[in-house]
């Protein structure tokens, strides 16, 4: 009897023991915000929207040196520059082949623009999916993630043709695969998400011409987006009536002085339809993620030197000249401006322009990849860069200028047969050049590639204009067949030899009408393949 | 007076005992020993009692015969039987009874005990015979050589330091430590614990074993049981022992001549007008080389001292021990040290007949003050680096000190520029051109020292309401506080500037931990005609805090011991500070059936389910489910068996199968998408410099995530023979662990973000375990015999192909040249992948391979194969014993066979700093080898360096142990009120026997994923060992 009283008070004992809670196991992380906790208030919303900002800074105008393998440099700006046929790079073979149009599915940088524009997907993703239109700044949020979610599609579709649609955050089931949607799938959804966004009526507006503080995804920017769009789909009069928005609000404009473009005296300026923000501010400096503006400085390791009065404030310390002139970009100012012409000398540089820099050639010795000329164009100077730290440039990137709208709408009014004159003519004004009448579609296309030469806009306007002229094919046939080196002589003179480019791949092919999908997305994401077109 | 008076008693006795000897009546004794069964015992000894130098063996019919004195009583002994005491008869036969002691032996199992015969998995024993006598000075140690299928892998033989130790190979791609239990309280370090408190370690190999202690049972589980109280009356036993360490194996380095002339060899431009040069400033006289190893090598001392007492009766019994341990390390100064007091108590008590309370204690406090080894010289910005290495790449015709009055140009200009140079206690100064910093100075410029206290135990009750019903609750402690202080002094040892510093840099760093578990479970028994049941089952609870802080100057005030901490800044002092508490938490279910029928066949299952804290999974994947099932069939006592008893006592068969876990490799929340906030992310206005905080998810998540899981199937065999003296047990196992827990997963871009770390990979481990004994007894002659013998075949099986690069390499790498070790489908783990050489060109330069045929001969990643493994095929291990009357002789060794060592003393450049490589170098003269011509490091030569040229067969036999002890006769020592008292002298790690070039064959840069990567480490060192143990 006792016995069994001992034996039920045993195991009852031993139950109450056994019931140790579960919820002892709930340890919460410290030092770190959880998803459930992170993405609920206005204020947490503007931390999910300025993340976008920052994957797009990232994807547009680079990460700095924050990185270590090769696609540290890696850039939209750059990288499209080099595919087209203003420039050519000297070093770094996986950017030689770019801008030999020889680009394999290895390619480094490929994979890491595919990377930051769909990383950029993602941010836009995160604002969109954890977010509901319940204020004023969430609206206007979920307004500026379509926008960029729509922009970074303008960007893989025109590059890729062909990529996954990916419309929410990815859960880990099924292990990312997606396949890609079809390009009538993907535009329309970009104009789906541009127009949800300007009509929504939340995004924002600069107060005036001078308001150089509007740091947001503005109405007008989406609209000038959306043209651009509505261009790329050869829908003319909507494009038009897109960019008529724009130029018709006064609230953009050119400003007198190209030279200031790319530096920070033209940082929120009047020109300047959108932009990456950066701040010059010691305490930050990694946290800008300027492009690595010493890559694509001048030659200055090879042979050049600046004199310590130069008119110019070089960082005249070394440079690679990543982004180089090519002869044909050098002629076709020439051609059109003559030898002195404002826009020119804000743009490309010869030999014969160096003396009045006070820039020397001081030793024999020879630039890969050079013909001869200097970009002038987004040269970093002192202003730009910390150079001390080698931080990359702390000044704003401009993502889409009003110059660029302007000559976009000349476009879409010559193919609507409309006058495009008023147009093309401000952006020749402004450069001392002679107004035209009666503007024809070689007068724009010529306008584009000198107004808009080394800023990412001249390989799309190929491929948009291949279907009506097949300009991809006249212009970029021979880009990058043959590699030129200038040899530099200490007595200033160069001369220009040209080698046939190993590559097998170098020159345009059918194929480089879209760039080939990264290896690791083919050996990750089973519904993609090479050959899937 | 009191000493004369011993002697006095002491003669008294002699005299007695001889007289007694010589006065007895003599009786002819003829007599004949069997067995029960009739059959003749051969070599039984019979020894009279009183008088054990007067006895017989038996011959092949069991047949004896002696003088004794008659009513002297015979002790008849042998071994497998229980022994008797008979008074001498002419005429005896005498019938020797089966010793079933081995039978009833049992063992201690997770949450439980068992008879050994009983066993169904595969559980090596470790008794406290194979650890009392050893110079050890960790309970790891004490595995090596002595339980097939344990590894030991040492990063660093200085004092203080603990190997790593992994059961049936290598389970896992990051830590694949094993699980201890001492006295059921769970622990990943037992570095605090005194060998020789311990009683017996019973490592539970197979899965079926271990698979009670599920998701931490992976990689093998040691329990391990403290010394009781046995019943009767009380012992007191002192330990003391005394050990004299030196270099184990003293390299033979290059003289001054041969050093300079392969200078010359490697470097044109250096001439005989360089080396006047060297001999007109006064840095050598043209002539002498010194000895670095001498320099910074000497002798250590240890001293140890155990005292314990002991006792028990029908009630209760206690266990207490203080032990101290000493240990000044061979490295001169006395700057490597390792002290530790230990403090066991163990006690029961049987309150009630049906309920029992009980405690172990272990309380330990440590210090250790380490040196930095196993770091590349030049490497990593380790200040007063690795000596070891030092040591053989200094300059021998560099001068080791000089005198005041001596000194060169140069170290007077260093003085005159306020440079603080260290000097000897002879007020000499010690070498700053080397290029190196003087080991000296390397260990007087810091101050290290890693210390704290250490308290854990447990504290149980057992009911017992029903016979064979016992129900047990069971708190277990850990309260560790461990720190760690350095001090680094201002001093100038050399032009580096890592071999000198102007600041005084202090830091402290605490860590105190406060675990818990509570146990609560219930074993059962009941037998029924021949069958018999056990169940067990129960829960387990436990939490860990860790509460961290950590603080640091920049410069102290002054270079002061009296100011040597961080509480005394100097004003321009930039101070830091860091404190973290983390928690985490375990709860489990575990229970196991055990059913034998007629003692032939023995089935046992066990389950256990443990869920993880969420730091380690996600919630909803917390429970890991853990079976395991396993059967014996004891063959000898099946009835068709009994023809073959006589010679073969004991056989069973054993088989198992069950999964374990391993979540080590899992903490901190590897699983979540934390939210990254970068309070600079971005700014919305061109006008101020401020900005918004961003908001990004740091990584993917993968809720999938779940533990490691090892898979094992094991078969095994006990058999003893010949009256239990062959005995041998053999293990065929096959060990699959799969999800291993892998980084760095290449995924979709589309998915927006980084991979959290996935299950990605598989190892498979098997191989086949020996442990073969013989042990007989001739007349007063005891001798043993045992070995055993372990097999390893381990691979990498799978590996998530989406991994970057389709392979992991190490991150533990050598400076300019990379890391070796890979971890890569189809090969053994942290293989060594490297270049291969083809030959030596005209010139003595180095040839590489071109495997992958690249058409422009061109050396790149493509071409690294593997070139070595650092897995040895199989390890073994060698104990003999003898006795004889009160002599003992013990020899232990043990070795490893097929591991392969990666040399790496030196990586700047190709200089040869070990003689006999220096010997085999090409030149011109010998042009049939495999060393280059010595040449400064750039590219090429660093690919030559690391390819298979520096990899070395690691196999070796090491001599661990020659022991010689002697028990003076009680008799004598009873006089002194000493029941036993033992002398003994032993020569530790005295002969290795290795085709290795390095220092030490043993030793490896870390245990996880740079196993047999030699950058120079504290080698093994030899000791002389002497020691007292007494009893009273």
């Amino acid at each position: 009897m006792k016995t069994t009283y001992k034996l039920i008070a045993l195991l009852a004992g031993f139950l109450t023991l056994a019931s140790c809670s579960q919820s002892l196991l709930d340890i919460p992380q410290q030092g770190v915000q959880s998803e459930g906790n992170s993405y609920i208030t206005d204020a947490d919303c503007e931390a999910a929207t300025a993340a976008v900002y920052r994957a797009w800074r990232h994807a547009w105008s680079g990460n700095g040196e924050s990185s270590t393998d090769q696609t540290t440099y890696c850039n939209l700006l750059w990288f499209k520059t080099l595919m087209a046929d203003d420039s050519f790079a000297p070093v770094h073979t996986c950017q030689q082949d770019i801008s030999s149009l020889a680009i394999s599915e290895a390619n480094p940088w490929v994979a890491a623009i595919y990377e930051f524009l769909y990383k950029t997907v993602y941010s836009c993703n995160i604002v969109l999916d954890k977010f509901q239109p319940e204020s004023d700044i969430k609206i206007r949020n979920m307004a500026e993630a379509k926008v960029f979610r729509a922009l970074s599609y303008y960007e893989l579709i025109t590059l890729w043709d062909r990529v996954p649609l990916i419309d929410h955050v990815m859960t880990p089931e099924n292990n990312y695969q997606c396949a890609p949607a079809t390009q009538e799938e993907l535009w329309a959804f970009v104009v789906k998400d541009l127009t949800e966004a300007i009509e929504s009526g939340a995004l924002s507006h600069k107060k005036n011409l001078d308001d150089k503080d509007m740091g947001r995804m503005t109405e007008e920017a989406a609209y000038a987006i959306r043209g651009k769009v509505y261009l790329t789909m050869k829908e003319f009069s909507k494009a038009r009536a897109d960019f008529d928005k724009v130029i018709g609000s006064k609230l953009y404009g050119l400003i007198d002085n190209m030279n200031d473009l790319y530096h920070n005296e033209a940082n929120g300026c009047k020109e300047y339809i959108f932009e990456n923000i950066r701040h010059w501010d010691n305490s930050n400096l990694y946290q800008q993620d300027g492009w690595y503006g010493l890559e694509d400085n001048w030659l200055f390791a090879y042979g050049m030197n600046a004199a310590p009065d130069a008119p110019y404030k070089f960082v005249s310390f070394q440079g690679w000249g990543t982004v180089n002139p090519t002869k044909k970009l050098y002629d076709a100012f020439i051609a059109e401006e003559g030898a002195f012409s404002s826009r020119r000398l804000a743009s490309v540089l010869g030999m014969e322009d160096l003396p009045a820099l006070k820039v020397t050639v001081d030793q024999t010795l020879n630039w890969t990849g050079n013909e001869g000329y200097f970009r002038f164009k987004w040269l970093m100077n002192m202003d730009d860069e910390w150079d001390q730290a080698w931080t990359g440039r702390l000044n704003n990137t401009p993502c889409m200028r009003y110059a660029d709208v302007l000559l976009m709408m000349a476009e879409a009014c010559v193919r609507d047969n409309v006058s495009a004159d008023t147009y093309i003519n401000q952006v020749r004004t402004r450069s001392g050049l002679a107004p035209l009448s009666g503007a024809t579609i070689a007068d724009v296309k010529k306008e584009r590639f000198l107004e808009l030469c080394f800023e990412a806009t001249r390989w799309q306007d190929l491929k948009r204009w291949e279907e009506f002229e097949g300009d991809m094919h006249k212009e970029l046939a021979d880009k990058g067949k043959k590699i030129p080196t200038t040899y530099g002589h200490e007595d200033g003179t160069i001369t220009v030899t040209y080698v046939d480019n190993p590559n097998p791949a170098a020159g345009w092919q059918d194929t480089d009408i879209r760039l080939p999908y990264p290896l690791v997305e083919i050996q990750t994401n089973k519904l993609i393949t090479s050959g899937n077109d | 007076m009191k000493t004369i008076n011993c002697l006095k008693a002491l003669i008294a006795v002699c005299l007695i005992g001889i007289s007694a000897t010589v006065s007895a009546q003599n009786i002819r004794v003829k007599g004949t020993v069997t067995d029960k069964d009739g059959l003749p015992v051969i070599g039984a000894a019979v020894v009279q009692k009183d008088a054990p130098r007067n006895g017989a063996i038996t011959d092949s019919k069991g047949e004896f015969s002696l003088n004794a004195p008659s009513g002297a009583v015979l002790s008849v002994s042998s071994i497998g039987y229980v022994g008797v005491d008979l008074p001498a008869k002419p005429e005896m036969v005498i019938v020797l009874e089966d010793d079933n002691e081995l039978l009833e032996e049992v063992v201690v199992v997770g949450y439980g005990v068992q008879r050994k015969s009983d066993l169904t998995g595969a559980i090596s024993t470790v008794g406290a015979e194979d650890i009392q006598g050893r110079s050890i000075s960790h309970l790891e140690q004490a595995l090596q050589g002595k339980t097939p299928g344990v590894t030991l892998i040492t990063t660093s033989a200085q004092p203080g330091a603990v190997p790593t130790v992994r059961v049936r190979g290598i389970a896992s791609n990051g830590t694949s430590d094993p699980l201890y239990v001492v006295d059921g309280l769970l622990m990943d370090d037992i570095s605090s614990i005194d060998p020789n408190s311990i009683e017996s370690m019973e490592v539970l190999k197979d899965a079926a074993s271990a698979a009670i202690y599920g998701a931490q049972a992976g990689n093998g589980v040691i329990l391990i049981t403290t010394k009781k109280g046995t019943k009767g009356e009380g012992s007191i036993t002192y330990d003391f022992q005394y050990s004299l360490s030196s270099l184990a194996i003293k390299p033979q380095l290059l003289t001054s001549k041969e050093y300079i002339s392969q200078a010359m060899e490697a470097n044109p431009t250096f001439t005989d007008d360089d080396v006047l040069r060297l001999i007109e400033q006064g840095t050598w006289d043209g002539q002498s080389s010194t000895d670095w190893m001498d320099v910074a090598f000497g002798n250590g001392v240890t001293m140890r001292h155990t005292i314990s007492a002991q006792g028990g009766n029908d009630r209760g019994s206690y266990y207490i021990t203080l032990g101290s341990y000493d240990e000044d390390g061979m490295v001169k100064l006395s700057k490597d040290t390792y002290k530790r007091l230990t403090a066991t108590i163990n006690a029961d008590y049987q309150i009630k007949s049906w309920f029992k309370v009980g405690t172990t204690l272990d309380y330990a406090n440590y210090a250790v003050s380490p040196l930095v080894d196993g770091v590349a010289l030049g490497g990593s910005g380790v200040r007063s680096p690795n000596i070891f290495a030092i040591a053989m790449a200094t300059p021998p015709y560099m001068q080791d000190r000089y005198a005041p009055d001596q000194l060169p140009e140069e170290m007077a200009m260093q003085i005159a520029d306020g440079k603080k140079l260290f000097t000897d206690d002879e007020g000499n100064y010690y070498n700053t051109l080397t290029g190196l910093v003087h080991p000296e100075v390397a260990v007087k410029s810091a101050e290290r020292k890693n210390y704290g206290n250490r308290f854990s135990g447990t504290l149980f009750a057992n009911f017992t309401p029903l016979k064979g019903l016992v129900a047990t609750s069971r708190l277990g402690f850990k309260m560790y506080d461990d720190n760690t202080y350095y001090f680094i002094h201002e001093y100038y040892g050399g032009e580096n500037f890592l071999n000198s510093s102007e600041t005084l840099s202090a830091n402290r760093s605490h860590t105190s931990t406060t675990y818990y578990q509570w146990e609560n479970f219930v074993n059962y028994t009941h037998s029924f005609g021949r069958h018999t049941l056990g169940a067990m089952a129960g829960m387990s609870y436990s939490h860990n805090t860790n509460l961290y802080t950590a603080s640091n100057i920049s410069s102290a005030a002054k270079d002061d011991p009296l100011f040597a901490d961080v509480h005394f800044p100097a004003g321009t002092s930039v101070p830091s500070a860091d404190g973290l508490e983390l928690n985490t938490a375990k709860l489990s279910y575990f229970g196991r059936l055990n059913y034998s029928f007629a003692d032939r066949y023995l089935l046992e299952a066990t389950f256990r389910a443990d869920a993880a804290d969420s730091s380690v999974l996600p919630k909803d994947n917390r429970w890991g489910f853990f079976p395991s099932v396993s059967a014996g069939w004891v063959i000898s006592n099946e009835n068709f068996f009994s023809p073959l008893k006589s010679a073969v006592s004991f056989l069973k068969l054993r088989a198992s199968w069950g999964q374990n876990g391993s979540t080590s490799n899992l903490t901190g929340y590897l699983y979540a998408n934390s939210i990254n906030t970068n309070p600079a992310g971005y700014s919305f206005t061109n006008t101020t410099t401020t900005y918004q905080t961003t908001f990004s998810p740091a990584q993917l998540s993968n809720p999938e995530l779940k533990w490691e899981t090892s898979e094992q199937l094991d078969f095994g065999l006990d058999l003893r023979m010949f009256r239990d003296r062959l005995s041998l047990t053999a293990d065929w196992f096959k060990k699959d662990t799969k999800d291993l827990i892998i980084q760095n997963i290449n995924v979709p871009y589309e998915a927006g973000n980084i991979s959290a770390p996935v299950n990605g990979g598989n190892i498979s481990n098997t191989g086949i375990e020996v442990e073969l004994s013989w042990k007989d007894q001739i007349g007063d002659f005891f001798y043993s015999i045992s070995g055993n013998i372990a097999t390893l075949k381990n691979e990498v099986t799978w590996l998530n192909p989406n991994v970057s690069d389709s392979r992991i390499m190490s991150p533990t790498g050598i400076n300019f040249i990379g890391a070796p070790s890979a971890f890569e489908v189809g090969y053994p783990i942290w293989y060594f992948r490297g270049y291969k050489l083809d030959h030596l060109d005209e010139n003595g330069d180095p040839v590489l391979a071109n495997l992958s045929g690249d058409p422009d001969g061109v050396i790149d990643e493509n071409d690294k194969t593997m070139i070595g493994k650092p897995l040895p095929d199989f390890t073994y291990g060698l104990t003999l014993t003898l006795g004889w009357k009160g002599i003992d002789f013990t020899v232990f060794a043990n070795g490893s066979q097929g591991n392969d060592m990666f040399l790496c003393y030196n990586n700047a450049n190709l200089m040869y700093t070990l003689k006999n490589i220096y010997d085999q170098r090409w030149t011109p003269t010998n042009t049939n080898t495999r060393i280059a011509r010595p040449q400064a490091g750039t590219d090429p030569v660093r690919k030559y360096m690391l390819s298979d040229a520096w990899v070395f067969d690691g196999s070796y036999f090491r001599i661990k142990q020659i022991q010689l002890g002697y028990t003076l006769p009680s008799k004598w020592t009873k006089v002194v009120a000493i029941d036993r008292l033992r002398l003994f002298a032993s020569l530790d790690n005295y002969f290795l026997f290795t085709a290795y070039p390095g220092l030490d064959p043993e030793i490896s840069t870390n245990a996880v994923n740079a196993i047999g990567l030699d950058l120079g480490a504290y080698p093994t060192s030899k000791k002389m060992v002497f020691g007292v143990s007494v009893t009273f």
